[in-house]
């Protein structure tokens, strides 16, 4: 072979092996330049910005070795009763056999069992609908919801018209049953939320919705109930790190009031979910919805200004328990700044108008949050700590 | 970078930005045609034509034309300044990125190509001297790279101007993978097969094929590399590397022996006849496909005038009403932040777009929002991270008072519904959203109620576009050929859609079936009718017949007996057997069958008269729900109504109220 051929082919080789490289890096590039995470946004289901993976939650079986007192304490608590199963047995012994009828419109709902799960009949359409899950503790209400597919595939909720309530059983639920007339139908049985919402719904009532991206939620994996991982983020990182004694956690504690009642208002709603003229007192809404009350509180929009005393809805309520309904304990919050006594400290705040000093029989919390009844099946403590037009 | 659009649209409006976008075609061709050298004349057109596709998008009066521009700038005058070496040349490249650097930003990908230009150049790849002058040494090489360089400084935002250019032409490098997906400066392996894209590969793998069969360059194969890179970084960058591998391949062309005499291979007159033959039918296609709008990814057709995506007469309209707003509007792109700022009420501005988002390191904030916007997460809730998702807080913290959405944007649209941002114009391009408890708003949001009612339940009649297209758009094709163009009423249809208003979207598509059957037509029927049988699943327990029929596929609608099929498919034996009553039901089935076949082809009329002599709840229902869609609300009425009297226990008698009561709350 003569040089100049040697020469061609070695630069036929040379250049070849350069595309071919060139090629290979290409393809390397492309396969691996995702470097983040899939990001899909919903609670629960959210990696954030900058956590890779989604983590996965610690169960409170594990949170018990160290923190068994929360977690005895929680296991109690309405937080774990939020979301069940409709053929759960506390459900059937609350809706089966038991009927409701709208007067107004002559509509008959009755709850039946069928093969252990709880079914509503209703005269309203034409075939028995299954309750699939019941959303609420029970303490103010239980709601039943079904679920199914909508034409795009993607997971929505049926929010029932009746709703169980503790003194008086079975009655309309919140938002149905004020008009005069209406068709039979779906829309007879409750009202269809789309998906967002319907994720929505669930995501306050459970520790994970996990949903794809085609808006399926996976029920085999749903987490319910509010357990430790829906307010404290993070559980499963908290357990990997005991090894090693750093135990990274999200700390309650480091929140600042506003931070602190903006996590319990991810689900009781915060203040900024309203417009400026939905945030008066003419607005009865509000009760229901504790944080917003809180935070357009006096004592809350204060509290930088007397010092170390802090106030959030920690300050009143362990949400590992059921809220106390005795006023006494809250009583002794208020008095912690307003004890009346004067000295010049930043702290202490004048007791009341119209009693110069604390009795034993004082009680804030009739006159300054007293109970209000919203839409004449509920009653809600009023948040909102003000003084009121007699 | 906009200087061009603010020179030209106030002196000539329209017609001077298209005539300037075809001047800007024109001169890039001719440009890239003297590129070539003229040794393959016909096959030279054809790889140019594959150039202009791909680089096709960004030739009008953008930024990025200059970015076009100061591409072909820098290659013809890298090359010159490399076989000439004269102080002219130097300093028309520095002038060249001195301009460059203060209308557009893709400069670095110039300088990029300076240097392989220059790295050629320095090996003696250029030297075309006649005069016997020296050629350029690597010292003036480096000075010149130097000054150009220093040249792109020479902007308002001086040494920023590179971060900004490689933050737009590298975005990976400093946003995450994932939330440039499905944007414009997504991997190129997410990219979409479009014309550009199919031209991109075509010349890339072409160039592959040049470098292994022939002698190339060591510089040559490194910048195609380098401009490969870009372009799989993102995909924005497809048009600039395009034109760059246009440019190598014509190079490349130029040092190809000259057919015939000196081809051994396949030699002859035969070969180079059968060659320019090819590239001319190539080239032929091509043109052809882009002026009749059927090049893959590209339906606009050869015509005059403005997109009719960008009509601002209407959405302008709607935006009286916001003249005393004051705050921030919320756009999901390009499009609907330019209508607004031209149309806009002086208070309101575009609260970012997604260029500016990625130059201004937001482009992730911006990104999260849109996509909880798209997926209707309104709810505030915490992330892992600590930060806060839920488009609600964001919007409010922003003092946003409108919302600015494409009408092709279904899914934001879809998300949007249920909320209280409610839109403020139906029948735009652009649909302008307002906050329901902004008291300015009210008429407006009003008006804009009062017209879905109108579109959805009245008798609202749709007229589609004609061929020769519309007031501020001349369509040459449809002038031509007598086809009128369809994409712009599908669009409003899928936006009527997701608005929920299915009988609106089924007015206008059932005209438009009538004039032709595409398939992007006929799947947005098909998806129409499915979600009306949805809702009716959902509220009576089954859908209708009508409905599940129009929605089926074409295989399942073939298997439905016809009224002439009815005899000859029952047997002697079943004819005995059957009772008057039961060929009536046949009857009435096979009926039915002809009537939803007839919809499908959006003859109405037909369809309605194949089911008049019927009485059955299944025919009245769908002769009901033909009235309602034709624009005849009162037949409707009378139909639903006598369902409701005649079946009152049949499940349709249960959608027939629904509907009843829903049409009168909107009628008399």
């Amino acid at each position: 072979m003569s040089d100049s051929n040697k020469f061609s082919r070695n630069r036929f080789i040379l250049q070849a092996g350069l595309v071919v490289a060139g090629l290979s890096l290409w393809a390397v590039y492309a396969l691996f330049a995702r470097n983040g995470t899939a990001y899909s946004p919903g609670p629960n289901v959210v990696p954030g910005r900058v956590v890779s993976g989604l983590s996965r939650p610690a169960s409170v079986a594990s949170c018990i070795d160290c923190h068994e007192e929360q977690c005895t304490q929680l296991r109690a608590a309405p937080h774990m009763r939020t979301l069940s199963r409709g053929g759960d047995p506390e459900n059937i012994r609350r809706f089966a056999g038991k009927s409701y009828r709208d007067e107004k419109r002559g509509w008959d709902y009755r709850y039946v069992v069928r093969n252990g799960e709880l079914f509503v009949e209703s005269n309203v359409l034409p075939r028995a609908v299954r309750v699939d899950w019941i959303l609420g503790s029970g303490n103010q209400s239980r709601t039943p919801v079904t679920l199914w597919n909508d034409a795009a595939g993607k997971t929505v909720l049926l929010e029932h018209a009746v709703s169980w309530y503790p003194k008086r059983g079975l009655g309309a639920t919140l938002g149905f049953g004020n008009a005069d007339s209406g068709t039979r139908g779906i829309n007879a049985l409750g009202k269809v939320l789309p998906h967002a919402e319907s994720v929505q719904c669930l995501s306050c009532h459970a520790t994970r919705v996990p949903t794809d991206r085609d808006g399926i939620v996976d029920f085999s994996k749903l987490i319910t109930n509010v357990r430790c991982e829906r307010c404290h983020q993070g559980t499963q990182r908290h357990l990997d790190t005991i090894v090693d004694g750093t135990l990274t956690m999200q700390r309650w504690s480091e929140f600042s009031p506003r931070q602190s009642i903006d996590r319990c208002g991810e689900c009781h709603r915060r203040a900024d979910q309203f417009t400026a003229d939905e945030l008066t007192p003419a607005n009865k809404r509000i009760v229901r919805f504790p944080p917003v009350g809180l935070s357009l509180s006096k004592c809350f929009l204060g509290q930088s200004s007397i010092g170390t005393k802090r106030l959030d809805c920690t300050t009143c309520h362990n949400p590992h328990q059921k809220a106390e309904t005795e006023h006494r304990g809250y009583n002794r919050v208020c008095l912690t700044c307003h004890s009346g006594k004067s000295g010049g400290r930043e702290s202490e705040q004048p007791f009341c108008s119209l009693r110069p000093q604390p009795t034993r029989s004082s009680d804030c919390v009739r006159c300054h949050m007293p109970k209000t009844d919203f839409a004449g099946r509920l009653k809600f403590t009023d948040h909102w700590i003000r003084k009121r037009r007699r | 970078g906009c200087v061009a659009f603010y020179l030209i649209y106030p002196a000539a409006v329209v017609s001077g930005l298209m005539i300037f976008k075809l001047s800007i075609a024109a001169i890039v061709g001719w440009l890239l045609f003297r590129v070539s050298g003229k040794r393959h004349p016909w096959l030279s057109l054809a790889v140019i034509v594959a150039g202009l596709s791909a680089a096709g998008d960004v030739l009008d009066a953008s930024p990025a034309c200059f970015d076009v521009l100061g591409v072909i700038a820098v290659w013809l005058l890298g090359r010159r300044w490399c076989a000439q070496g004269d102080r002219r040349g130097f300093a028309a490249i520095v002038a060249v990125f001195a301009i460059w650097g203060n209308l557009a930003v893709g400069f670095l990908f110039g300088l990029i190509g300076l240097s392989v230009v220059l790295f050629a150049g320095g090996r003696g790849k250029y030297d075309d001297r006649e005069n016997g002058s020296a050629l350029p040494s690597v010292r003036a090489h480096a000075l010149l790279f130097f000054f150009a360089s220093a040249a792109c400084l020479l902007n308002p935002r001086g040494p920023l101007a590179y971060w900004d250019s490689m933050r737009l032409l590298f975005p990976h490098w400093t946003v995450d993978s994932t939330f440039l997906d499905g944007t414009a400066w997504s991997l190129l392996s997410q990219r979409e097969w479009d014309a550009s894209l199919i031209a991109f590969w075509g010349i890339s793998a072409t160039l592959v094929i040049c470098f292994l069969v022939r002698k190339t360059a060591f510089s040559r194969i490194v910048g195609f590399f380098l401009v490969q890179m870009a372009a799989w970084n993102s995909a924005a960058n497809l048009p600039l590397a395009s034109l760059w591998m246009t440019l190598l391949l014509l190079e490349q062309m130029r040092e190809w022996p000259k057919w015939p005499s000196e081809s051994t291979v396949l030699g002859g007159r035969r070969f180079q006849r059968a060659g320019c033959i090819t590239c001319g039918v190539a080239v032929c296609v091509v043109l052809l496909a882009t002026f009749c709008g059927r090049l893959p990814g590209h339906n606009q057709r050869i015509g005059w005038g403005l997109d009719p995506q960008l009509d601002l007469q209407v959405f302008a309209e709607s935006l009286t009403a916001a003249d005393k707003l004051k705050g921030t509007a919320s756009c999901d792109g390009v499009r609907a932040a330019g209508m607004l700022s031209w149309a806009a009420p002086s208070g309101i501005r575009a609260y970012d777009i997604p260029q500016r988002a990625l130059l201004g390191g937001r482009f992730e904030d911006e990104t999260i929002l849109g996509r909880e916007l798209t997926r209707g997460w309104q709810t505030p809730y915490q992330r892992e991270d600590g930060s806060w998702g839920g488009w609600w807080t964001v919007l409010k913290r922003r003092k946003t008072r409108l919302i600015i959405v494409s009408g092709a944007n279904t899914k934001r649209i879809r998300a949007l519904e249920p909320t209280v941002w409610k839109p403020i114009a139906l029948l735009t391009p652009v649909i302008p959203y307002a906050f329901s408890g902004d008291s300015s708003m009210i008429p407006a949001i009003k008006k804009s109620l009062k017209q879905r009612r109108f579109v959805n339940a009245h008798d609202w009649k749709f007229t589609p576009q004609e061929p020769a297209g519309s007031a501020v758009h001349a369509d040459f094709w449809g002038m031509i050929s007598g086809v009128p163009r369809v994409e712009d009423d599908l669009r409003l249809a899928r936006t009527l859609r997701a608005m929920n208003l299915h009988t609106a979207a089924l007015r206008v598509l059932l005209p438009l079936l009538k004039q032709r059957r595409t398939d992007s037509l006929r799947r947005e029927f098909s998806r129409c009718q499915r979600e009306i049988a949805d809702w009716e699943r959902t509220t009576a327990g089954r859908a209708s017949r009508f409905r599940e029929l129009a929605a089926a596929d074409e295989d399942i609608l073939k298997s439905v007996p016809s009224r002439n099929q009815t005899v000859s498919r029952s047997s002697p034996f079943a004819a005995k057997k059957s009772t008057a009553e039961k060929s009536k039901a046949e009857k009435s089935r096979a009926s039915l069958g002809d009537a939803v076949a007839a919809y499908r082809r959006g003859e109405t009329q037909r369809a309605a008269a194949a089911l008049q002599s019927n009485a059955d709840p299944e025919s009245l229902y769908a002769l009901a729900s033909l009235s309602l869609e034709t624009g005849d609300a009162a037949r409707a009425i009378e139909l639903y109504g006598r369902i409701v009297r005649e079946h009152q226990r049949h499940s349709l008698a249960i959608l027939s109220e629904n509907i009843l009561v829903r049409l009168q709350q909107i009628l008399p």
